[in-house]
């Protein structure tokens, strides 16, 4: 939240957590312009090229060979609703199961065609950064893989089609932080203007939501098919993703990742504000829990930070409750969270939903960024010119190294990272990313401010069951 | 239900120290590469005028040219950043075409070179004479490359449209013909230099020369023989007549009373090469459609100059039967798009046989658009109100006149 400028980046080294060893801020500064980098600089320019040597897509040949995606990209999605998930799920046979395996199979690669498209008719320049080239790649990997892959007809074929989803779910999860750091270095180059940097961010993100539910529900029927072929589901099931959610309670588990988060800005836990929860307190309705912990995450860690910075270090009591109200209606369950950290400016409240920042703040944000802990970031990035080859990544979709973390029950996301990100790392894009989730599940949020007081958050959220002939994930193929 | 616990999660996701020194160390790189292209593009640039190019002349001496070495290599940095920069502005799809990106990558490889330039900035004659042979680098890369582009354009047509092609090309040949003009001159100022050629406070020690514009008329109408002799076995005569009334006469004063003797040179400043390059252009359309048509009468040439204010004309009239209004209309668009049979393109070029002199860019396509802004490229910067222009009227069924005005400076 920009309740204030962002600090400045030394300030930062304050805090006791120990900043990465990386000391030197340099792609924040101005010193790109002394004679050294420059000299350093010119070595490297041939990286500005397109067809980098890391790179299993980008070459020569990738123009012609891409032929073959613009007559993927003339083929129609086809829209999925609730209510189809719901009815699909609740009786499941092999047929069905191997059908759901095939709709995947070839849903997917035009689904990715359509956003790999739209990233080829983007600036070269707005594309060509280490994020989005990255993100392109992986698209375009995936696509090649899907579209080749032959027709399922066994519960065999289904296994081994899901090991790859399922991995590449995990491969997949550095494409959101890429994204996001991504819409970042636009704003760093001004190389979109604000509006269309928005939709396209939000075209990108709403179209991954999208094929994640895709996939992870079909790995949950499958699933749940080798489990329990014949348990009979309750009357309110509209897939194997959701589960019953009870708000008051995901809220205080919420809190307290958050709560830790900060310890290193206000050691003293105890005295952190209290989570007040009135109202509906026993409402439970159905949604994908990692989204829920995220939006609940963005929104408490915004008003935990504002309640700290504006009273911590002005009083030895209790610093100030948060209030969340919860309001049980028919279709939609309503959620207010109510501070007392200072409120928000009128001027800074109308720009909080974009991902446009300044140059300077988006470099701040970036460099923020780079050092989340436990945020994976690397990258097949290799310098022109540079001579340590050896660590060329593997880099085959189908063997990660990381494809042990499949045991667990619940795919681990970078949502997930994301929220218990200590406090440091303020990126200013909370917000907007937020909105994006609760709009694309046909929620909204709001924040109003009062200012010297504090701020009001309203988040709404769907109860997907009300909605289940609305063809959500058509919103955002 | 159980909730799984966030932050132990987190940390099995953890880079190691060092692969995240790594990463941010090639980031911090790649990123200050965009940061320089983008700072540079954004710079201001002096005007180019042909003002600036008498100026250099007349200032040079052995200390200015190690100041026009600086402000040569400055000025170059900028267009070849605000080249890149527009390259970046085309869809990425586009750019991964190879031989777009071909040229964008040779555009990569000057700036390197010119970066590497301005920080051994030549501070010695010898540091100089080193620099004319960067800049004569530089001439060379950037020489070949408009077929290459237009290959690549050609492939990309289905993915961009023709106005968006149009602006980019538009501003790219012009900022092109600068920067060659930009580092020629400087070449040219140091070979002058050191050459009895010399003379302090001059006007003319750089790319611009008093010219005999009869002798380069004729130098060029051989030239496009030579090629005309080899693709038809034929040749196209020129007759050349001048103004009668020299040098005054749109200063409206009165004009001289005698006319001029037969043999009295047309004298006027200009830059050779650009010169030559248009009048091959025109004389190819010119030519091929004598021969073509079958025609045996002589091209004619007018040639008009003024020294107060400097200006010249030239009428070039054939009679190859005009050009058709259908590619009238298109004569000085890019030919992407506008030419399904091949006819049309016999009035943009005379392809030119491999090996043969003239210019590459012949049978590309970009002959005819390509000389207007070689005519038009002084106009947006000489601040007057008649500037160079080139215009063309078509007699259908008998030939056609080309109109070309330039301006000199007084």
């Amino acid at each position: 939240m920009l309740r204030t400028p962002l600090r400045t980046l030394g300030s930062i080294r304050q805090y006791s957590t120990p900043v990465p060893s990386i000391s030197s801020f340099s792609y924040i500064d101005d010193d790109f312009l002394s004679a050294v980098s420059q000299r350093e600089i010119a070595k490297y320019l041939d990286s500005l090229g397109p067809f980098p040597s890391y790179s299993q897509i980008l070459n020569p040949q990738h123009f012609f060979q891409n032929e073959l995606l613009l007559k993927y990209v003339e083929k129609d999605p086809h829209p999925v609703s609730l209510r189809q998930l719901a009815g699909y799920g609740k009786v499941l046979t092999k047929q069905k199961i191997v059908n759901s395996a095939n709709f995947v199979r070839i849903e997917l690669p035009i689904r990715l065609a359509i956003r790999i498209r739209d990233l080829q008719t983007l600036p070269f320049g707005v594309v060509n950064n280490l994020h989005l080239a990255q993100v392109y790649e992986s698209y375009y990997r995936l696509f090649n893989v899907l579209r080749r892959w032959p027709k399922i007809t066994t519960l065999d074929d289904n296994e081994a089609f899901c090991s790859v989803l399922s991995n590449l779910l995990t491969d997949h999860m550095s494409n959101l932080p890429h994204l996001m750091m991504g819409a970042l270095e636009v704003s760093i180059l001004d190389s979109l203007n604000q509006n269309d940097l928005d939709q396209f961010m939000s075209l990108m993100i709403r179209s991954r939501i999208s094929r994640r539910v895709i996939v992870e529900e079909h790995l949950s029927l499958t699933d749940n098919y080798k489990t329990a072929p014949y348990s009979s589901k309750p009357p309110d099931y509209i897939g194997g993703i959701f589960h019953p959610c009870n708000a008051a309670e995901h809220y205080r588990h919420v809190a307290e990742v958050v709560k830790a988060s900060l310890t290193d800005v206000y050691p003293d836990k105890e005295k952190m504000p209290d989570l007040e929860i009135d109202g509906d307190l026993d409402t439970k309705f159905p949604f994908m829990v990692p989204h829920l912990h995220y939006l609940f995450g963005e929104i408490l860690r915004n008003s935990y930070e504002a309640t700290i910075k504006t009273h911590g270090d002005k009083t030895s009591r209790k610093l100030p409750a948060i209030k969340i109200t919860i309001i049980n209606g028919k279709k939609q369950v309503i959620l207010r969270i109510s501070d007392r950290g200072g409120g928000l400016s009128h001027d800074k409240l109308s720009n909080i939903y974009s991902f446009g920042k300044s140059p300077q703040r988006a470099r701040e944000s970036l460099a923020k960024f780079h050092r989340i802990p436990g945020l994976r970031l690397q990258t097949n990035f290799k310098l022109a010119g540079s001579e340590d080859d050896e660590s060329h990544q593997d880099a085959l979709l189908l063997h990660t190294s990381l494809g042990e973390q499949q045991q667990n029950d619940q795919k681990s996301s970078t949502l997930q990272t994301l929220i218990s990100r200590p406090h440091q790392y303020r990126l200013g894009l909370g917000l907007p990313m937020s909105r994006i989730y609760a709009d694309y599940w046909n929620g909204d949020l709001q924040m109003n401010s009062l200012e010297g007081y504090g701020c009001d958050t309203s988040l709404t959220l769907s109860k997907l069951g009300f909605h289940s002939n609305t063809v959500l994930l058509d919103r955002a193929y | 239900m159980a909730f799984v616990p966030l932050l132990n999660r987190a940390c099995r996701f953890q880079l190691t120290s060092s692969q995240q020194e790594m990463f941010l160390k090639e980031y911090k790189i790649r990123s200050l590469l965009e940061r320089l292209v983008h700072h540079y593009a954004e710079k201001q640039l002096p005007q180019f005028s042909l003002r600036r190019l008498y100026d250099q002349s007349t200032k040079l001496d052995h200390n200015y040219i190690l100041q026009n070495a600086r402000d040569t290599i400055e000025w170059l940095i900028i267009y070849n950043a605000r080249r890149l920069s527009d390259f970046r502005r085309l869809p990425y799809l586009v750019i991964l075409n190879p031989s777009i990106s071909e040229c964008y990558s040779s555009y990569l490889h000057t700036m390197s070179s010119l970066i590497t330039a301005s920080l051994d900035a030549p501070t010695t004659a010898q540091d100089n004479e080193k620099f004319v042979e960067t800049l004569e680098d530089f001439i060379e890369v950037h020489a070949d490359t408009l077929p290459v582009l237009s290959k690549g354009f050609t492939e990309v047509l289905h993915l961009i449209s023709q106005e968006q092609v149009t602006h980019f090309l538009d501003n790219h040949l012009r900022e092109r013909i600068v920067m060659r003009l930009i580092a020629h001159q400087h070449v040219q100022l140091t070979k002058t230099l050191c050459s009895d050629e010399y003379v302090p406070g001059g006007k003319f020690n750089g790319v611009i020369r008093q010219l005999n514009i009869a002798d380069v008329i004729t130098k060029n109408a051989e030239l496009v023989n030579d090629i005309c002799l080899m693709k038809y076995d034929q040749s196209v005569p020129i007759t050349i007549d001048t103004n009668m009334y020299p040098p005054a006469f749109w200063s409206r004063q009165d004009p001289h009373d005698s006319p001029r003797n037969k043999g009295d040179p047309n004298m006027f400043p200009y830059i050779e090469y650009h010169l030559d390059y248009i009048l091959m252009e025109i004389f190819k359309n010119s030519f091929r459609a004598h021969i073509e048509n079958g025609v045996s009468d002589p091209v004619q040439v007018t040639i008009l100059t003024s020294e107060s204010p400097s200006y010249l004309e030239l009428r070039i009239r054939d009679k190859g039967k005009g050009i058709p209004p259908n590619i009238l209309s298109h004569i000085f668009d890019y030919s992407f798009s506008t030419y399904e049979s091949g006819e049309g393109d016999s009035y943009k070029t005379l392809n030119v046989p491999p090996g043969a002199a003239g210019n590459t860019v012949a049978g590309m396509g970009y002959g005819l658009p390509l000389l207007k802004n070689y005519v038009e490229i002084f106009n947006k910067t000489e601040g007057s109100k008649i500037m160079g222009l080139l215009t063309m009227q078509s007699y259908l069924g008998w030939g056609t006149d080309v109109y070309l005005k330039t301006v000199g400076t007084e």
